[in-house]
């Protein structure tokens, strides 16, 4: 791994300001135009990303699809007990290019309820009931909300912050 | 905690001593009818095909052209349980699949043998930390006779492996008892372990 | 039983011929379903009239594990998700991670990632086509792919020390450089194996009986596709022109010229077909990256932490069975705060149910062997 013809990386480079790339820009410009008011681009740095209100997304998953963006490639949720919210992360692109961006929408933790899109695009189908199943946040309107990874008596959500496991012999990480 | 079931059934090992004389009882007629059912079994083991993930590729290249353990007498491969010797469970055993596991071993008609193959089915491989749904190897869900460690271990890993199995089936004798069912005493399992097909 | 009844509370007599529809359990362990997945079949006789799939059986908590170790740490678990892609997944997490933390990549490395990863592509191929043989009844596949498929993990061996689960391309290149009789042995697979494809489209594509029990099953409509999220060579079988080495490029994949197989059958002979020309664009693509690689570094210099900033990054991969995306969000600790892997075949199994609908049950076997998934990548 140390390699001797690797050259250091110099360290007093400065670090120039990144110029926006214009084919960035234009994507932003898109689907800010195909969602409408009431969706705010977040500030998160990597992935171009807009948050809405969880009320509004089967509307604004309904835009995204009929504005081009045609491929959801998963629906998944990030846990935040700081703020004691789920930060849902519906990552959408386009068949005809490579573009992406993430749709978030925030719902409480202690009453986590969004509607589904499974309506809107199909394989959100089995995105949410996975999400369902590690996270426990339910999904209205969908065809099959049942846990699809766990078995169906399977006591909690593991993919939540707080999830301790008695049951299932769980070895810590010693390092 | 050395009145637990799970332990007293883990320190219980594998009831015979590594080169010690097998037991034979019946004199010179018998131990030669015993050498041959021994020597016509361990010739003859039919898997189960069983793989759940990795090793399960490692597993079909032993029987593939190169490696070839046909020629050890595994050829016959067989889907049903009714009609395998042996299950090698190549592969890591989760929690859900568990319980079908030990169903499918029940299924298996005497005598039969388990091989477990791969670091996960040892003691749950690279998914030993932090894992909340991997079993810590699938001696806790069935008496497994040999351990292949390994990740995946190689095709020739696997066949040496078979061979020591050979030789414990030779040395053990035909009139071997059946093993028991190890406890499986994780809470939250569909099957009752009380209800588990264990041998008198 | 209750998830049996619950997936069809329609069953109920056929009033027209008087058959009861029946449910019926194929898995978790079966010989064809590529590993443990079970399908509850809702049958009238021998046609399928629904299936639900039901997964799980090796959800290991890839994700949950993740966030309790570092970064170059998770990418021995990435090689275990689709294993017969590992050098791809591999090189999938260490583009996220790359991307997180701004690191540069050795041109050398470049091109070893591509030949690795082509290299995968192809005995993952052979693997797919020996299994589908062997499935459908014929062992002699099975024999003749595995046989060829020996070769390419020598090659992996003598140069990555392990057959399968590789764990050979890490964020900032990949671990060791090739051993000194690599670009030999690689020409001499490449020239070994093109006529093999040759003989494969022979022995099992020109064969009448496999030909049967492949045109028009189960067909992939373009639209059920792009909806459900489908890629890879299913995707592209039923007509739908994605593939992310060329929509988005990654590595060195701008400066190779190479076709993509598209085919617009949907059905399973139309997924075979795009097997079996993706190895053939794959051995040209070995050959044009062989040709061109510099000498040089293989791995950039990495702090000893590799601290993942705060920020959501997304890399997404061409595996063998389609796009594999990795999700990663950190929190400035060296931890991830959370890991999301989007399984190609997690999507591509969600078409199932749908297109095995009013075929036979030895059909299911056949379009189940041509999408081609790996079950360990759908749970995790």
């Amino acid at each position: 791994m140390t390699d001797d013809k690797t050259p250091a990386p110099p360290a007093d480079a400065p670090v120039a300001a990144p110029t926006p790339d214009p084919a960035a820009v234009a994507f932003a410009a898109e689907v800010e135009r195909a969602l409408g008011e009431g969706a705010t681009r977040d500030a998160l740095s990597g992935v171009p990303s807009w948050r809405v209100e969880a009320a509004r997304i089967v509307d604004a998953a309904r835009r995204l699809r009929d504005a081009g963006f045609d491929y959801l490639l998963f629906v998944t949720a990030v846990d935040r007990p700081a703020d004691g919210r789920f930060e849902l992360v519906y990552v959408f692109g386009s068949f005809a290019d490579g573009r992406h961006g993430a749709l978030l929408a925030d719902v409480p933790r202690d009453a986590p309820e969004i509607d589904s899109v499974s309506a809107v695009w199909a394989g959100a189908d089995w995105h949410e009931r996975e999400t369902f199943d590690m996270f426990g946040i339910v999904f209205r309107n969908h065809p099959f909300l049942r846990r699809i990874l766990l078995d169906e008596d399977w006591p909690g959500h593991p993919l939540r912050k707080d999830y301790v496991d008695t049951l299932h012999d769980v070895v810590k990480r010693p390092y | 905690m050395a009145d637990d079931p799970q332990r007293q059934w883990e320190n219980q090992g594998a009831g015979w001593v590594p080169g010690g004389a097998p037991v034979r009882r019946g004199g010179v007629l018998l131990a030669q009818v015993d050498r041959l059912l021994t020597w016509a079994r361990s010739n003859s083991l039919w898997p189960l095909t069983f793989g759940t993930s990795c090793c399960a590729i490692e597993m079909m290249s032993a029987g593939a052209s190169r490696h070839d353990w046909s020629r050890f007498g595994f050829e016959v491969a067989r889907a049903t349980p009714r009609q395998a010797d042996i299950i090698v469970v190549a592969g890591t055993i989760t929690f859900k699949m568990a319980t079908r596991l030990r169903l499918l071993y029940s299924q298996m008609p005497e005598p039969k043998w388990v091989l477990a193959m791969g670091a996960c089915a040892t003691s749950g491989g690279p998914f030993f930390y932090e894992s909340y749904a991997v079993v810590k190897g699938v001696d806790k869900v069935l008496p497994v006779d040999v351990y292949l460690p390994g990740c995946p271990p190689r095709p020739e890993a696997l066949i040496q492996a078979l061979m020591k199995l050979q030789e414990l089936i030779r040395r053990e004798g035909a009139a071997r008892p059946p093993r028991p069912l190890p406890p499986f005493l994780f809470a939250h399992c569909p099957v009752d372990p009380r209800k588990d097909f264990n041998p008198a | 039983m209750e998830l049996l009844k619950a997936t069809d509370a329609t069953a109920g007599t056929d009033p027209a011929s008087g058959y009861e529809d029946y449910f019926v359990n194929m898995g978790p362990q079966h010989p064809s379903t590529h590993g443990v997945l079970r399908l509850v079949l809702k049958l009238a006789g021998e046609t399928v009239l629904g299936l639900t799939p039901i997964l799980g059986y090796v959800h290991r908590g890839v994700e949950k594990m993740g966030e309790a170790m570092s970064v170059v740490q998770f990418t021995h678990l990435t090689d275990r998700l689709d294993y017969l892609s590992a050098h791809m997944n591999n090189w999938g997490w260490s583009l996220a991670v790359e991307e997180a933390l701004g690191i540069e990549v050795p041109e050398r490395a470049q091109h070893i990632r591509v030949i690795m990863a082509e290299l995968t592509r192809i005995s993952s191929h052979q693997l797919w086509w020996g299994v589908l043989g062997m499935d459908l009844g014929a062992f002699t596949p099975f024999l003749y792919g595995f046989r060829d498929r020996e070769r390419v993990n020598d090659i992996f061996e003598k140069t990555c020390g392990a057959r399968l689960t590789m764990n050979y391309i890490r964020p900032g290149g990949v671990t060791a450089d090739v051993e000194e009789d690599f670009a030999k042995d690689v020409r001499a697979f490449c020239d070994y194996f093109e006529p093999c494809i040759d003989e494969y489209e022979r022995l099992l594509g020109g064969n009448v009986i496999f030909q049967v029990r492949t045109r028009g099953i189960g067909v992939l409509s373009p639209e059920l596709a792009r909806s459900l999220g489908c890629t890879g060579p299913t995707a592209r079988a039923s007509g739908v022109a994605y593939d992310v080495r060329r929509t988005r490029p990654y590595g060195i994949y701008p400066k190779l010229s190479f076709r993509i197989p598209v085919m617009t059958g949907g059905d399973s002979w139309a997924r075979y077909q795009v097997r079996i020309d993706e190895m053939r664009e794959s051995l040209s693509i070995v050959r044009q990256a062989l040709d061109a690689m510099p000498e040089g570094p293989v791995r950039a210099k990495l702090p000893a932490v590799l601290n993942v900033p705060k920020g959501r990054w997304l890399s997404r991969v061409e595996a063998a069975r389609g796009e594999i995306a990795f999700f990663l969000e950190g929190d400035g600790t060296a931890k991830p705060w959370r890991l999301k892997v989007r399984s190609p075949n997690f999507s591509n199994l969600a078409a199932l149910p749908e297109i095995a609908k009013g075929h036979r049950v030895a059909d299911i076997v056949a379009i189940l062997s041509t999408l081609d998934v790996v079950i360990p990548c759908i749970d995790r």
